[in-house]
């Protein structure tokens, strides 16, 4: 397996990145009242605009095609990239959920200093041939480089088969406070 | 664009985001004034701004932002460069 990660913002065309990264957090952007051309011209944006973290998102090729995406940054910005994302979501559209209007007093517990995986998204037909393990040593090999000595991340506790990966690559629970667990790895 | 009509459109764009009446916005108006304007509505404002105005703060600008007056001056002087 040969995966290629190439950062998003670097295309002219983000249609696909766009689309993938739409699918990552569909139920998300189900809470605003936006139709789903406007929520991919707000993604473009976001891209394209270093205080966001989908800024941050690399694209990630097998053989030429984009089979998904990652996206990480350090821990200690989540909240000022959250917001800005969560600010251009929120231009031009009415709010369906209250939990939005609670967004800034409920973000999850942060881990400092260590490079946060944000989120993966693997295109469904790309889905189960182990490109996850793959992904991670990349996430891994790239806090490395930069001098990072943890990375951490959010999962639901739900989400079984991705705390499953999680757990097999290393990672522990850090947090189990709400719905989501903090997970972390030492490196 | 002259500096009332800067201030117009920002109090317009604030009052929709906050759900106030227009009259309800002054040049000292603030974030300390508004229950509403907590710091995601800031970053809301901020982009609402930008988009109207097609211009962007850098991060340094943001925190020199504490009300309405410094919003339309930091609009102005970007503008007119």
């Amino acid at each position: 397996m040969n995966l290629l990660f190439e950062d998003s913002r670097a295309f002219d065309n983000l249609d696909k990145e766009a689309y993938l990264i739409y699918l990552a957090n569909k139920n998300f952007y189900k809470l605003f009242k936006k139709t789903n051309i406007d929520i991919y011209k707000d993604i473009v944006s976001m891209i394209t605009d270093e205080r966001t973290e989908m800024y941050s998102t690399k694209s990630i090729f097998l053989n030429n095609k984009l089979v998904g995406i990652v996206n990480f940054y350090d821990a200690g910005e989540i909240l000022l990239r959250q917001m800005f994302g969560l600010g251009y979501l929120m231009i031009n559209s009415e709010v369906t959920d209250k939990k939005i209007q609670d967004f800034s007093a409920n973000l999850p517990d942060i881990e400092d200093e260590s490079l946060y995986l944000s989120r993966i998204c693997i295109e469904k037909t790309h889905r189960g041939m182990g490109y996850s393990s793959e992904i991670l040593k990349f996430y891994e090999n790239s806090a490395l480089q930069k001098g990072y000595t943890s990375l951490s991340l959010h999962v639901h506790k739900n989400n079984k088969p991705a705390l499953n990966a999680y757990r097999k690559f290393g990672f522990y629970i850090g947090t189990d406070s709400n719905a989501y667990l903090k997970l972390l790895k030492k490196l | 664009m002259n500096n009332q009509e800067i201030f117009k459109k920002v109090a317009s764009i604030l009052s929709q985001i906050i759900k106030c009446d227009l009259s309800e916005i002054n040049e000292s108006t603030s974030a300390n004034d508004i229950d509403r304007w907590d710091s995601l509505t800031h970053v809301h404002l901020v982009l609402a701004v930008e988009k109207e105005f097609e211009i962007r703060f850098s991060l340094g600008e943001l925190q020199d932002l504490q009300n309405v007056k410094d919003m339309v001056l930091m609009v102005e002087n970007k503008k007119s460069i």
